[in-house]
C-alpha cells in the first residue's frame, strides 16, 4: 500500500461544528492550525546548552519559567523545571524525528501532537471563562500575554497559556475532550457567552 | 392591606402576585417574601421546631429564625428558605413548613403542652429502654415531630456555576462602611470585590432615615453604588454571601444568581459557588439586634425594632396597627420617632434603663424603667408592663417591637480560631484579632453611629489600599445625621408570664438554660450541645449572646467569664449543588474515551468504566441471548481466527537518557539495562514495602530510549512513582520521564489469523518468526504516519499491538476492520480479555490487589539477585516469605458443569464454615469456551504443592459451594505453542 497521509482528526472538530460563525465576539473559539507538539526535557546539567542550542536553530529565547515564548514557526510552553511543550506549525505526523535529532543529547524529546487537543479562546470572555475553571488570577497584571500556567480545569489537567493579547490556548490530554467541551459549553452559557467558531 | 400610601422604596409601578399557603396575594417589585406578607397582614408564617409554637416574622433579615417556608413547587421547591431574604418575583409561590393538617390549625401543638417532657437534654433522657427500639421507632417518631421542611425529591434541574476571585481588597457587606471602604480603595485604583447579601446596596441606610450631606441615606448609597460599577478595577458582586473564611486568605462565597426569578434563565445558573483569594478584607457585615428575654416573647406579632423600622421605611409595609415598643437601646427610641413620622401609633415606649431619654417624644406613652412582663392573644393583642414603681398595666397593642441591643455580625471572622472578646462599651462580643489580612469597619467592628461607620470605611479602605501600593487621596467625610448608640447589657425579664424563648427556631428558653446549668453543664460549648441552642439553620445569630449571657447570670459568673463559641462556615446553609457545580450526573466526573470510541459505539459495544475511560466490554450481535455467549463467541474468534481489541487505556510512559536503563533496573524486580534495542521484557514493579505495584511490558526503542506499559488503573500512579524516583531518589540520573497514553492509540490483534490480517496491512513488513519472533518491536510508517508494532500477547496466541499517533487512531482501527474482513475478524471487549487471560493464567488487578507479592503470583524467578531495586529488602521479610502464604494456583469445578463464584472462600473439605477454615479466595472466574466450562484463578495457602487436591469454594453471600480441583493457573497451552506460531 503506498503511503499516503492521512488527515488528523482534530479532537474538539466534531464540537466546534456544532458553533455559529457569526456572533458578538466576546468568545471565539477554535482549534489552532495543525502542528507538532512535543514534550522537550533538557538532559541533566545541559539546561544552558539547551537553551544555547535552541536560540541557534531557532531563534527562539528559551526561558525556564511558566512562559510562552515564541519565534518564527516554533514555540516553547514552560511546564516544569527544565521542561516545555514545543509547538511546531505546520508540522508533518513524524516531525518530532528532527528536533530529537537536533537537540540530541541535550535534550529528550516525546512526541505528544496527538496526546494533547489543543483548545484557542479568544474575545473578551475568554478570561472570564477561564477563570471559571482554573484557580489563577487571569487580571491581565497578573496573567499577559505570554504567561502559562500548569494546572487543573473542570477537574482535567490543562496547560494554558495567552498567546496574544486576549488570545488564549489550552491543552488538555485528547480523551478528554469531550468532558472539557462540555464544561465549556455549561459555563459559557452560565455566564451569558454564546460561543462562535473563527469562521 | 397594611401598605403606606406613599414612600419606601418599592416599586409601585410594578405589581406582583404571589401564593402563600394555597392564598393569592399581591405586592411590589422590590417587597421581599416577608414585606409583601407584612404588607397583606399575614402574621402567622410557620411552626417552631420542637413544640409547634405558631410564630410569626421576627427580622427583617438572614439571621430570621422563624419564617421559614418551602420556596416553589415541584423539583425548585426549596424547603427553609427564610422569607425575609426571598426576593418577591411575579408568580411566587411559597407554603408554610412543620404544620399539620394547616399553619392556622396544627395536631402537632400537642407537643407544646407536653413542653415538660421536652425540656433540654430530653433526648438523652428519655427513649433510653429498651435502647434496640431508638433506630426503628424513637429517631423516627421524633424527626416526625420536630422538624423543618422536606426536599423534594427529584432531581435539581437547575445549574451551578463556579468562580474564582482575586483582588488587594475583598469588602464584605455594601452598608455604609463597606461603601465607604470599597469607594476609597477603588479611586485609589485597587481590585476591590465588594460583596453584598442583597440585591440593593446600602445595608441599614435602606432602612433608616438617616440622612448623609442633607440627603436620605439611601440616595448616597446609589450615587456610591453608580461610581463603584464605573471603576473599572471594582467588582460588585450582589445577592452574594461570603459564608466562610479559609486558609491563605481565601473565602467561600455563593451568588445567588437567577434565586429572585421564577426560574433561571436558559443556560444560566441558579447560584454560583465563589473562591475568593484576597490580599486584604474588610468585614463590614454591620450587626444584629438582639431579642430582649421575658415571657411569651415568641408570640406572633412580636418583633424585632430594627425589623419594624425595616418593614415601615424601606417597604412601606406597617405590621401593625398599634405598636409598643420594648427597648434597652437607643436605637428603638428612633424607631418610635420613624413610626410617628410615618403616622402610625405608638402605644408605649418602655425602656428599663432609668433615665434614658436619648430623644424627645411627644404623643408617646413612656415607661422609663418598666419592663415587659407578658404578652397576650393568639396573634399579640395586648402586653401587660411593669411601670417602673412596680405598678402592672395591660397595654393593647397588635406589634411589640423588641430592641435589645446590637451584636457585631463577625461570625465568619471566627472562622479561623479567633475569639471573640466581651466589650463593655457596646454590652456584646467584638473581635479584637481577626485572622491575617482581616480588618473590621463600623458596625461589625462595634461602632455603630452613622459617622463612625463611615470614618472607619474610609480609614481602613485607604489604609488597605496603600498596603497594596495604591495611594490616593482620602475621599471626603461627608455630613451625616446624629445617632444614638447608648445600650444596656442583654436583657432578661425574670419570673414573667410564659416561656421566655433564646432560641427561637430551636426552641431554647431561658429555663433550659437554667436547667442547663444546674445539671453541671456549664461551659459554652457543653450549653450549645446539650440545649441545641444555636444549632438550627440560623446559627444562633439572634440568640447566642443572649444565651451566653443567661449562662454567666446562672453560674454566677461574669459574661466575660463565659465567654462565646466560635462559629464554623457555612455562616448561612450553601446547596450542595453550589458545591458539586457543574460535576453531577453525567458530568459527575470527566470520562475518558480512546480515539476508536467512535467505532466502537458504531460496532454496537456495551462500555464498561476503567477508571475515568470508557472501555468497549463486549460487542452483541443481533441475535445473541446474553452477554456469556457474545463474550465466549468472542473469546472463541481470538483462539480460532483473529480479533481486535482497543488497548489504548493501558499506561504508556517513555523514558529517555543516559541512565533510562539504571532507572528501569532499579524500578524493576528483573533487568531491563541489558534488554536489546527492538525487543520487549515483561516487569514487576514493587512498592517500597515489597508488595507487588504492577507490571507491563516495557521496549527498548532505542540505546537510551524506553517505552513501557502499565495497567489502565495504575497509570498515573506509576508516572508519579517514576518522577518521584527520577526527581527525588536519584536526581543525579540522567534520564526524563513523560507519559505518552494519550499520544497513541493502540490496538490488539489477536489469534492465530493475526500475522495474515497484519500482512494485508503492511504487505512490505516481515513478520515472519525468524524476522519478528515474539517480544520483538519495530517503528515503521504506515500511510505516512508513525506506528509501532510490538509482537506481544495477552492472550496466549500469536498477537501483535498496533500503535499510531491518537489523531489516526480511527483511521487505524476501520483499516485493521476492513484487512481482516476476509478474515471475519471479530472485535473483542475487556470481557474476552478477562476470559483469555485467566485461560492463560495470567494475574490481573483482581490479582494485584495490594496484598500479592511477585513470589505469590509465580514471579519469584523474576526477582534478581544480583541487583538492588525497590521493594527488594522488604519483600524478604518473614512475612513475605512465609511457605504458607497463598499463592496463585487455577481451579475448576470437579463436577465440570457447576458455576464458579469470584470472592468464594476455599475451605479443606469436610470442615465447617467458619474463618478458622479459610484457606484462600477465587480471584478471577471466567466462562472458558476452551475447556467447555467455569474455571477460576485463586490465591490458596500452600496452592502450588497442594495440584490435584479438592478444596471447597464456598460463597456464603451467593449461598454456594462448589468442590473444586487445585490446577495450574495455565489452563490453556502451557507450553506457549501457540504465543509463538
Amino acid at each position: 500500500m503506498a503511503d499516503l497521509f492521512l488527515p488528523a482528526e482534530g479532537a474538539f472538530a466534531p464540537f466546534l461544528e456544532t458553533l455559529s460563525p457569526s456572533g458578538n465576539g466576546r468568545l471565539v473559539l477554535s482549534e489552532p492550525p495543525a502542528r507538532g507538539i512535543a514534550t522537550v526535557m533538557a538532559r541533566a546539567g545541559q539546561g544552558a546548552a539547551l537553551a544555547t542550542r535552541m536560540k541557534a536553530l531557532y531563534g527562539i529565547d528559551v526561558e525556564d519559567a511558566a512562559r510562552f515564548v515564541t519565534a518564527g514557526d516554533v514555540a516553547l510552553v514552560g511546564t516544569g523545571p527544565g521542561a516545555w511543550l514545543m509547538l511546531r506549525e505546520g508540522a508533518a505526523p513524524d516531525w518530532a524525528a528532527q528536533p530529537a535529532g537536533e537537540l540530541d543529547g541535550l535534550a529528550s524529546v516525546f512526541d505528544q501532537s496527538s496526546g494533547y487537543a489543543v483548545l484557542r479562546l479568544g474575545g473578551a470572555g475568554a478570561a472570564t471563562l477561564l477563570s471559571r475553571g482554573a484557580f489563577i488570577d487571569m487580571h491581565p497584571r497578573a496573567f499577559p500575554v505570554g504567561a502559562a500556567a500548569v494546572t487543573v480545569m473542570s477537574h482535567i489537567g490543562a496547560i494554558l497559556w495567552q498567546r496574544e493579547a486576549a488570545v488564549y490556548e489550552v491543552a488538555i490530554f485528547r480523551s478528554y475532550a469531550a468532558s472539557f467541551w462540555h464544561w465549556i459549553a455549561a459555563t459559557a452559557a452560565a455566564n451569558g457567552l454564546t460561543p462562535m467558531r473563527s469562521a | 392591606m397594611s401598605r403606606l400610601a406613599a414612600g419606601g422604596l418599592i416599586d409601585r409601578s410594578q405589581p406582583l402576585r404571589f401564593r402563600f399557603d394555597g392564598r393569592d396575594y399581591g405586592g411590589f417589585a422590590g417587597d421581599t417574601l416577608a414585606s409583601a406578607l407584612i404588607a397583606n397582614d399575614v402574621r402567622l408564617v410557620g411552626r417552631s421546631f420542637k413544640y409547634h409554637r405558631p410564630r410569626g416574622l421576627l427580622t427583617a433579615g438572614a439571621e430570621e429564625p422563624n419564617a421559614l417556608v418551602t420556596l416553589r413547587a415541584g423539583a425548585r421547591a426549596e424547603p427553609n428558605s427564610r422569607a425575609t431574604t426571598i426576593e418577591l418575583y411575579d408568580g411566587l409561590e411559597a407554603k408554610s413548613q412543620n404544620r399539620w393538617p394547616s399553619l392556622g390549625f396544627d395536631l402537632m401543638a400537642v407537643n407544646g403542652l407536653m413542653s415538660p417532657l421536652f425540656v433540654a437534654g430530653f433526648y438523652y433522657k428519655t427513649f433510653m429502654w429498651p435502647a434496640a427500639l431508638w433506630e426503628k421507632l424513637y429517631e423516627p417518631l421524633i424527626r416526625r415531630a420536630a422538624g423543618l421542611g422536606a426536599l423534594s425529591g427529584a432531581p435539581d434541574p437547575d445549574h451551578y456555576d463556579k468562580a474564582h476571585g482575586f483582588c488587594d481588597l475583598l469588602v464584605i457587606g455594601a452598608g455604609p462602611a463597606g461603601l465607604a471602604a470599597a469607594l476609597a480603595a477603588g479611586r485609589a485604583g485597587a481590585r476591590v470585590f465588594l460583596l453584598e447579601q442583597e440585591n440593593e446596596l446600602g445595608g441599614r441606610l435602606l432602612s433608616e432615615r438617616h440622612e448623609i450631606d442633607g440627603r436620605p441615606g439611601h440616595l448616597w448609597a446609589r450615587e456610591v453604588a453608580d461610581e463603584l460599577s464605573a471603576l473599572p478595577e471594582v467588582t460588585i458582586l450582589r445577592r452574594t454571601t461570603a459564608f466562610g473564611v479559609y486558609d491563605d486568605r481565601s473565602y467561600g462565597a455563593i451568588e445567588r444568581v437567577a434565586d429572585h426569578l421564577a426560574e433561571p434563565l436558559p443556560g444560566q445558573p441558579r447560584q454560583r459557588l465563589w473562591k475568593i483569594v484576597a490580599k486584604r478584607t474588610i468585614l463590614a457585615a454591620g450587626a444584629i439586634e438582639r431579642p430582649i428575654l421575658f415571657g411569651g416573647n415568641d408570640r406572633p406579632g412580636v418583633m424585632m425594632a430594627s425589623a419594624v423600622q425595616s418593614y415601615v421605611n424601606r417597604f412601606a409595609a406597617v405590621p401593625g396597627r398599634r405598636i409598643a415598643l420594648f427597648t434597652t437601646s437607643d436605637s428603638g427610641w428612633q424607631v418610635a420617632a420613624d413610626l410617628r413620622a410615618a403616622g402610625v401609633e405608638v402605644a408605649a415606649l418602655i425602656d428599663p434603663r432609668e433615665g434614658a431619654a436619648p430623644m424627645a417624644l411627644p404623643d408617646v406613652p413612656l415607661f422609663a424603667g418598666g419592663t415587659v412582663t407578658s404578652t397576650h392573644g393568639r396573634i399579640l393583642r395586648s402586653i401587660g408592663v411593669r411601670a417602673a414603681g412596680g405598678r402592672v398595666t395591660r397595654i393593647a397593642a397588635d406589634v411589640l417591637a423588641m430592641a435589645g441591643g446590637w451584636n457585631p455580625a463577625m461570625g465568619i471572622g471566627c472562622n479561623l480560631g479567633s475569639r471573640p472578646i466581651w466589650s463593655e462599651a457596646i454590652h456584646s462580643f467584638v473581635l479584637k484579632a481577626p485572622p491575617p489580612g482581616m480588618a473590621l469597619a463600623g458596625a461589625a467592628a462595634g461602632r455603630f453611629s452613622l459617622a463612625e461607620t463611615i470614618g472607619d470605611g474610609l480609614r481602613e479602605g485607604m489604609a488597605a489600599a496603600a498596603d497594596m501600593g495604591h495611594e490616593g487621596h482620602a475621599p471626603p467625610m461627608p455630613r451625616t445625621s446624629d445617632d444614638k448608640a447608648g445600650v444596656a447589657a442583654p436583657w432578661h425579664v425574670p419570673g414573667g408570664r410564659g416561656k421566655a424563648f433564646v432560641d427561637f427556631q430551636h426552641d431554647v428558653t431561658d429555663s433550659d438554660i437554667a436547667l442547663s446549668v444546674r445539671e453541671g453543664f456549664r461551659s459554652v460549648e457543653h450549653l450549645k450541645r446539650y440545649t441545641t441552642l444555636g444549632m438550627a439553620t440560623d446559627q444562633g445569630k439572634t440568640s447566642q449572646v443572649n444565651a451566653h449571657a443567661l449562662l454567666a447570670m446562672y453560674s454566677g459568673k461574669a459574661i466575660v467569664e463565659a465567654g462565646t463559641v466560635l462559629s464554623r462556615p457555612p455562616y448561612l446553609p450553601v446547596a450542595i449543588g453550589a458545591f458539586a457545580g457543574h460535576h453531577r450526573d453525567a458530568d459527575f466526573r470527566p470520562v475518558r474515551l480512546t480515539a476508536g470510541h467512535g467505532w466502537a459505539v458504531e460496532q454496537g459495544a456495551r462500555f464498561v468504566d476503567a477508571g475515568q475511560w470508557k472501555r468497549a466490554q463486549w460487542f452483541a450481535r443481533p441475535g445473541e441471548t446474553g452477554w456469556l455467549e457474545t463474550v465466549s463467541r468472542e473469546a472463541r474468534a481470538v483462539r480460532s481466527g483473529v480479533g481486535l481489541c482497543d488497548v489504548s487505556t493501558l499506561g504508556k510512559i517513555e523514558l529517555s537518557g543516559a541512565d533510562a536503563g539504571v532507572l528501569l533496573d532499579r524500578l524493576y524486580i528483573n533487568n531491563f539495562s541489558t534488554l536489546k534495542v527492538g525487543r520487549a521484557r515483561y516487569g514487576v514493579m514493587l512498592r517500597e514495602d515489597g508488595i507487588v505495584m504492577d507490571d507491563g511490558t516495557t521496549t527498548r526503542l532505542a540505546e537510551d530510549r524506553y517505552f513501557l506499559t502499565t495497567t489502565t488503573a495504575n497509570a498515573a500512579r506509576v508516572m508519579q512513582h517514576i518522577d518521584y524516583c527520577r526527581q527525588i531518589l536519584w536526581p543525579e540520573l540522567d534520564v526524563q520521564a513523560v507519559s505518552v497514553t494519550e499520544q497513541w492509540a493502540q490496538y490488539a490483534v489477536a489469534g492465530p489469523l493475526s500475522r495474515r490480517l497484519l500482512q494485508y496491512l503492511l504487505p512490505d513488513l516481515d513478520l515472519s518468526n525468524e524476522a519478528f519472533p515474539f517480544m520483538a518491536a519495530a517503528e515503521t510508517r504506515w500511510r505516512g504516519v508513525p506506528m509501532r508494532i510490538f509482537r506481544l500477547s495477552f492472550s496466549g496466541e500469536l498477537a501483535y499491538e498496533l500503535g499510531v499517533p491518537a489523531a489516526y487512531g480511527d483511521a487505524l482501527v476501520r483499516a485493521l476492520m476492513e484487512a481482516g474482513r476476509p478474515l471475519d475478524a471479530t472485535p473483542y471487549g475487556t470481557e474476552a480479555l478477562g476470559v483469555l487471560r485467566i485461560e492463560k493464567g495470567h494475574a490481573a488487578g483482581n490479582e494485584l490487589n495490594g496484598q500479592t507479592t511477585a513470589a505469590d503470583l509465580g514471579f519469584g524467578g523474576m526477582m534478581s539477585t544480583k541487583k538492588d531495586y525497590i521493594g527488594r529488602v522488604m519483600a524478604a521479610r518473614p512475612g513475605l516469605t512465609d511457605p504458607d502464604r497463598p499463592v496463585l494456583i487455577g481451579i475448576r469445578p470437579v463436577d465440570r458443569v457447576s458455576r464458579l463464584a469470584g470472592g468464594a472462600h476455599l475451605l479443606p473439605t469436610g470442615v465447617p464454615d467458619i474463618a478458622a477454615h479459610d484457606e484462600g479466595h477465587v480471584t478471577s472466574v471466567a466462562f472458558s469456551p476452551m475447556m467447555d466450562g467455569w474455571i477460576g484463578l485463586a490465591l490458596l495457602r500452600r496452592g502450588r504443592e497442594r495440584i490435584g487436591e479438592h478444596v471447597r469454594a464456598v460463597d456464603l453471600l451467593r449461598g454456594t459451594d462448589v468442590e473444586v480441583e487445585i490446577c495450574s493457573p495455565v489452563f490453556v497451552d502451557p507450553e506457549g505453542v501457540r504465543l509463538r506460531g
